[in-house]
C-alpha cells in the first residue's frame, strides 16, 4: 500500500526563511479509536512499528517512522482508510500542539515533499511529516464525528487498565469530518521510512514510574535533610546529567544516568563486559540485562524474558574469568531452581547472595508484575536491592504495560511521556526538539523533605487521614475551668464552659515516613490531592 | 495474605480477534469459541463488568460453584454471577410458580437430572418475558441445547456465550452447532479465538499433545511465553511427604501464586490434602499458605483472589486457572483403551489450567496404562525421578 516517492528527489529547492508566525501551531492526525487508545496507553504518538501486532491501518501506514499531520482539513480518504480493517473501528482526529516543537520535518507542499526546519521554514503546507515519536502530552484534543461515537470510545476505554482517557480533552466536531478535502489518500509523495527507537523509550518510562514508586522505600532513612539513594536515583533518571552522578557512583545504579540519556551504548553491551574487578562486572552485567529487556520490547516477542536473561548470562559469562564465569553460571542455576518444585526458600538465596544483582534478578523470577514487586516486603533486602529490582521490572514492563494506578496521575504521565519521546529522538539523533520538559515526577517522600512548612504539614495530615495511618496526634487547648468527662458507647466527651482555644493536629514524622516507606501503592487520586496541597 | 486480583487487560493485551469480540454490540446473540487460554472468560468478564457498570439487568452464568466464586472474587461483587442450574431453577419458579422438573435419581437420593422435555412443555405455556436480562454465559458448551431452547422460548434475546467444544467434560453438553442453531447465530458471525494467552509455551506444548482436533473449536496457536519446562516426577512412596513440602515451598516463594493440585479421585485428593497440611509446619519465609479443598458437600469459601493451594478432583477444574497445575498421582487415573479420547480430553483440560507451569506426579513402580497417552518427547515432558530414601 505504500505510495512511491522519495524525499531526496524533492529536495532540490533551497528552503526559504519564513516568518515564524506563519508556521502552523497545531496539526491533525487521522486515525481510528483503537490505534488512538493504544497510543494513549503507550504515552507516545508512535509510528506504525510501535503497535506490535495490534496495528489497524490508518494514516501512519504510509510513512513508517513519521507522524503525518494535516495542517488544515484532513482528506476524506484518509479518514476512510483508517477504518478499512474492521467494522467496529471509529474514526478520530487528534489535534496535536506543535507550539513547543522544532527541528527538521518534511512538508507536503503543492504535491511535493520538502525538508524544512520547523517552525522557521514552514509556511503553507498541506501536511507535515514529523519524526516519530511525539509525546502524548502534546495532544490538545481528540475529535469525534458524533456524540455516540465519542461516548462509545469513552466506554471502551474503561475496558482497559492502561488507557488514561480522562486525561485528554475530547470533543464532537462533525464539520472536521464532513468538510474533509476530497484529495486522494495516500499522497503521491511520502517520506522514506526511518527508524524510531521505541523499546528503550518504553523501558525508560517503566523505569521512571517504578523508581518514583520505589523511591519512598528509603523514606525512613532519609531524616529531614539527607536525600536517600532512591530519591537520587529518581532525580537522575528523570533528568540525566551528561556526567556520571557521584551520588550513585558506588552502587549498581551507577549506569542509570547514562542509560536514561542514551538508552544504552557500547560500554554497557554484553559483548563488552570486561573481565575486571567482580563488582564492576556485576554492574555491567546488570545494565546489559536492562539493554536486553529494552531490546526485547522493540522485538515484541512476547514475555520470554526469563529465558532470554538466562541465555544472556550464559553468553556474557563466556567473556569472563573462570572464577566469575562459575559465579554467573551458579547464579543462573539458582534462579532457575526458584521456579520449579525446588527445595530452596527465597531467603536461602538472599542469604547466599548479598549483592543487588542476584537479589534483583531473583525478584524478577519470583514476581510477575510491577504491582507485585511493590507490594512485596522482605526485610533481608536493602534499598539498593529494591531499586535495582525496580529498574529491571520497569524495563521489562515498559510504560505501556503499567496500569493507571502505577502511573502517578496526569502530571506524572505528561512528564514521563515527554522524557520517553525525548530519549527516542536522542537515540535516533533526529535533531528534533520537543521543547521544555514538564517538571519531573517525584516520589511522594521527596515532597516532604526538609523542615516542614505549613503546606507540607497540611499535606502530610491529608495523606495520613486518607490512608488511615496511625501517626497523628491532636492537642486541644482549653480555658481554665471545670470539665466533665462523659464516657458513652460512641467514645469519650469532655464538656466545659466556653470554647476550646485551639485544636491542633500534628504528625509524628518518624512514623509518617515509616508508613510512607511501607505503603506500596497510594491511590493516584489521593496522591494528586496531596500534591495539589503541596503546590497550593 | 497475598492478594491476587482480576486486572483489566491493557490495550496491548487484547488481540485483534479479541477486540472483535469485545466490540460486539450489547444487543443480539453472540458466540465466541476458542480453546483454553484464548481469553474467552476474560472477554465474558469484561462484558459482565460493562453491564454492571452501566447498571444493566444482567447475569453471568457459569457451570459450577467453583467457577462462580472464581468469577465473583476476581471480577468484583458488582457482577451478578451464579451457576446456570441455580439461576435456571429460580427463573422457572418465578415464571411458572413450579419447581424445575427433574427425572428420578438412580440410585435413589442421588443426582436428579433435569427433565428437559417437561421443562420445554412448561415454558410453552407461558408467554415471553418482558425486559429479560442480558445473559453472559461462560463455558457455554456445558449447558445442554434444551437450556438455550427454553431461554429463547421464554423471550431471552441477548446472549454472549463463550464456549469450547474441546473442553466438554459433562455428559449433557452442547456442540458449537447446537448453540448456533438454538440461538439463531450464523456460523460466519461466530468469533473464533485462536491465540493462547494463558499458558506458557511449555504448558501449551504439553496441552497440544492431548488436543483431540475437534474442527468445531479452532486449534490454539502456540504461545511464545517462557515457562518452566513441563515435567513428570516419579517419586517413591516414602518420599510423598517431601513432594508435599516442595509444593508448599513453591507457594511460599511467591505467596500470590495459586497452585491447583488436581486429583484423579477422592482418595488421592484427601491424601494430598492431608500431606500438604502436614507440611505446613516446616520452616517457611511467610505464613503457611492457605490449603483448601472443594468437593461434594464440603464447599468452603475458596479465596481465588489470594494465593494458596487448592486440592480438587480433576472433574471440577474446568474453567479455573492456576499459576501452577500439579496433576497428582496420574497413575491412579482410570484408562479405557477403547475410549482413549476421554482420557486425552481430561488431560487436555487439566494441563491447560496452568498459566506458568505444569507438574505431573506419579508414584514410582505403580502399574498404570495412562502413560500410553503421555508424550515421549523430552522436550515436551521432562522426566525426573526422586531416588529411594537411603536407610539411615
Amino acid at each position: 500500500m505504500r505510495a512511491q516517492g522519495t524525499l531526496l528527489s524533492d529536495m532540490g529547492r533551497a528552503p526559504e526563511k519564513l516568518n515564524r508566525r506563519q508556521a502552523p501551531t497545531a496539526g491533525y492526525l487521522v486515525t481510528n479509536h483503537l490505534n488512538l487508545m493504544y497510543m494513549l496507553g503507550a504515552g507516545l504518538v508512535v509510528p506504525r512499528s510501535g503497535f506490535g501486532t495490534k496495528y489497524y491501518r490508518d494514516t501512519l501506514d504510509c510513512c513508517p517512522g513519521w507522524i503525518p499531520l494535516f495542517t488544515g482539513r484532513p482528506r476524506r480518504e484518509a479518514v476512510d482508510y483508517s477504518l478499512v480493517e474492521a467494522k467496529h473501528l471509529k474514526p478520530c482526529i487528534v489535534r496535536i500542539s506543535m507550539k513547543q516543537l522544532s527541528g527538521r520535518v518534511l512538508s507536503l507542499e503543492s504535491g511535493g515533499l520538502q525538508e524544512r526546519c520547523f517552525p522557521d521554514e514552514v509556511g503553507r503546507a498541506e501536511m507535515l511529516f514529523l519524526p516519530a515519536p511525539l509525546p502524548t502530552s502534546a495532544i490538545e484534543r481528540i475529535l469525534f464525528r458524533s456524540v455516540e461515537e465519542r461516548k462509545a470510545c469513552e466506554t471502551a476505554a474503561r475496558d482497559y487498565a492502561n488507557v488514561p482517557w480522562a486525561e485528554f480533552s475530547t470533543r464532537t466536531d462533525r464539520s472536521r469530518f464532513s468538510n474533509a478535502s476530497k484529495d486522494s489518500w495516500p499522497p503521491e509523495r511520502v517520506p522514506d521510512s526511518r527508524e524510531a527507537p521505541l523499546g528503550p523509550a518504553q523501558a525508560a518510562g517503566g523505569i521512571l514510574a517504578m523508581l518514583r514508586l520505589t523511591g519512598n522505600r528509603g523514606a525512613t532513612a532519609m531524616g529531614d535533610q539527607v536525600e536517600s539513594l532512591g530519591l537520587s536515583a529518581c532525580r537522575i533518571a528523570s533528568d540525566p546529567p551528561p556526567e556520571p552522578a557521584p551520588e550513585l557512583a558506588d552502587t549498581i545504579l551507577a549506569g542509570l544516568g547514562s542509560w536514561m540519556y542514551s538508552g544504552g551504548g557500547p560500554r554497557l553491551r554484553a559483548e563488552s563486559i570486561s573481565d575486571t574487578a567482580g563488582r564492576n562486572a556485576w554492574r555491567q552485567l546488570f545494565w546489559g540485562a536492562v539493554v536486553r529487556l529494552a531490546q526485547e520490547m522493540d522485538a515484541d516477542a512476547g514475555a520470554d524474558t526469563a529465558a532470554m536473561l538466562l541465555d544472556y548470562f550464559g553468553d556474557a559469562s563466556m567473556r569472563m574469568s573462570s572464577r566469575l564465569r562459575e559465579r554467573v553460571r551458579g547464579l543462573g542455576d539458582d534462579l532457575e531452581s526458584l521456579t520449579g518444585l525446588g527445595e530452596f526458600r527465597a531467603s536461602d538465596l538472599w542469604r547466599k547472595y548479598s549483592t543487588p544483582l542476584p537479589r534483583a534478578m531473583s525478584l524478577l523470577f519470583l514476581r510477575r508484575t510491577c504491582a507485585e514487586l511493590l507490594e512485596f516486603q522482605a526485610p533481608e533486602l536493602r534499598e539498593e536491592d529494591w531499586l535495582a529490582a525496580a529498574v529491571l521490572f520497569g524495563a521489562r514492563s515498559g510504560w505501556l504495560s503499567l496500569p493507571l494506578s502505577l502511573r502517578g496521575g496526569p502530571a506524572a504521565s505528561r512528564a514521563v511521556s515527554h522524557r520517553m519521546a525525548a530519549m527516542s529522538h536522542r537515540m535516533a539523533d533526529s535533531g528534533f526538539e520537543l521543547g521544555r520538559a514538564p517538571e519531573r515526577p517525584k516520589p511522594l517522600s521527596e515532597w516532604f523533605l526538609g523542615g516542614w512548612n505549613a503546606r507540607q504539614h497540611s499535606a502530610a495530615l491529608e495523606l495520613a487521614r486518607k490512608q488511615g495511618w496511625d501517626c497523628l496526634e491532636t492537642r486541644v487547648k482549653l480555658v481554665q475551668g471545670d470539665y466533665r468527662l462523659k464516657v458513652g458507647r460512641g467514645g469519650m466527651e469532655i464538656v466545659f464552659p466556653g470554647e476550646a482555644k485551639a485544636v491542633k493536629s500534628a504528625v509524628d514524622k518518624d512514623r509518617f515516613f515509616k508508613l510512607l516507606a511501607e505503603t506500596a501503592i497510594i491511590d493516584p487520586k489521593i496522591e494528586a490531592r496531596v500534591i495539589e496541597k503541596l503546590n497550593a | 495474605m497475598a492478594k491476587r486480583r482480576f486486572e483489566l487487560p491493557g490495550i496491548q493485551d487484547l488481540s485483534k480477534e479479541q477486540e472483535a469480540a469485545r466490540a460486539l454490540p450489547k444487543e443480539g446473540q453472540h458466540l465466541i469459541v476458542g480453546g483454553p487460554g484464548t481469553g474467552k472468560t476474560v472477554l465474558a468478564l469484561i462484558r459482565a463488568r460493562r453491564h454492571a457498570r452501566d447498571r444493566d439487568s444482567h447475569v453471568f452464568l457459569v457451570h459450577n460453584r467453583l467457577l462462580h466464586r472464581w468469577g465473583v472474587q476476581l471480577a468484583g461483587e458488582t457482577v451478578s454471577s451464579t451457576t446456570w442450574t441455580k439461576w435456571f431453577g429460580r427463573k422457572i419458579w418465578e415464571i411458572t410458580g413450579q419447581l424445575l422438573p427433574t427425572k428420578g435419581s438412580d440410585p435413589p437420593g442421588g443426582f436428579q437430572p433435569i427433565d428437559w422435555d417437561a421443562v420445554l412443555e412448561l415454558v410453552k405455556r407461558v408467554g415471553p418475558l418482558r425486559d429479560a436480562p442480558y445473559l453472559v454465559i461462560d463455558e457455554g458448551q456445558d449447558m445442554p441445547p434444551e437450556f438455550y431452547r427454553s431461554l429463547v422460548r421464554l423471550g431471552f434475546e441477548r446472549f454472549f456465550v463463550a464456549a469450547d467444544q474441546n473442553q466438554q467434560i459433562t455428559d449433557a453438553h452442547s456442540s458449537r452447532k447446537d448453540i448456533e442453531t438454538e440461538l439463531g447465530i450464523n456460523t460466519k458471525d461466530v468469533v473464533e479465538l485462536t491465540d493462547n494467552y494463558r499458558n506458557s509455551a511449555p504448558v501449551a506444548k504439553l496441552a497440544r499433545v492431548f488436543y483431540t482436533d475437534d474442527p468445531a473449536s479452532p486449534r490454539p496457536v502456540l504461545p511464545e511465553r517462557w515457562g518452566v519446562p513441563a515435567s513428570i516426577v516419579y517419586y517413591p512412596p516414602e518420599r510423598f511427604d517431601e513432594i508435599c513440602e516442595r509444593i508448599v515451598r513453591l507457594v511460599d516463594r511467591d505467596p500470590t501464586k495459586m497452585v491447583g493440585v488436581l486429583a484423579p479421585n477422592n482418595y488421592v485428593r484427601q491424601r494430598y490434602l492431608d500431606g500438604l497440611c502436614a507440611a505446613e509446619g516446616d520452616a517457611l519465609d511467610h505464613d503457611p499458605p492457605t490449603i483448601e479443598t472443594f468437593h461434594g458437600d464440603h464447599r468452603p469459601d475458596v479465596r481465588f483472589d489470594e494465593g494458596g493451594i487448592l486440592v480438587i478432583n480433576c472433574q471440577a477444574c474446568k474453567g479455573l486457572e492456576f499459576d501452577v497445575a500439579v496433576l497428582a498421582d496420574i497413575d491412579q487415573h482410570y484408562y479405557r483403551p477403547d475410549d482413549r479420547e476421554a482420557a486425552m480430553k481430561l488431560f487436555y483440560v487439566m494441563v491447560a489450567r496452568a498459566r506458568e507451569q505444569v507438574v505431573l506426579l506419579r508414584q514410582d513402580g505403580a502399574e498404570s496404562r495412562i502413560e500410553l497417552i503421555l508424550p515421549r518427547d523430552r522436550a515436551v515432558l521432562r522426566k525426573k525421578r526422586l531416588g529411594r530414601r537411603k536407610a539411615s
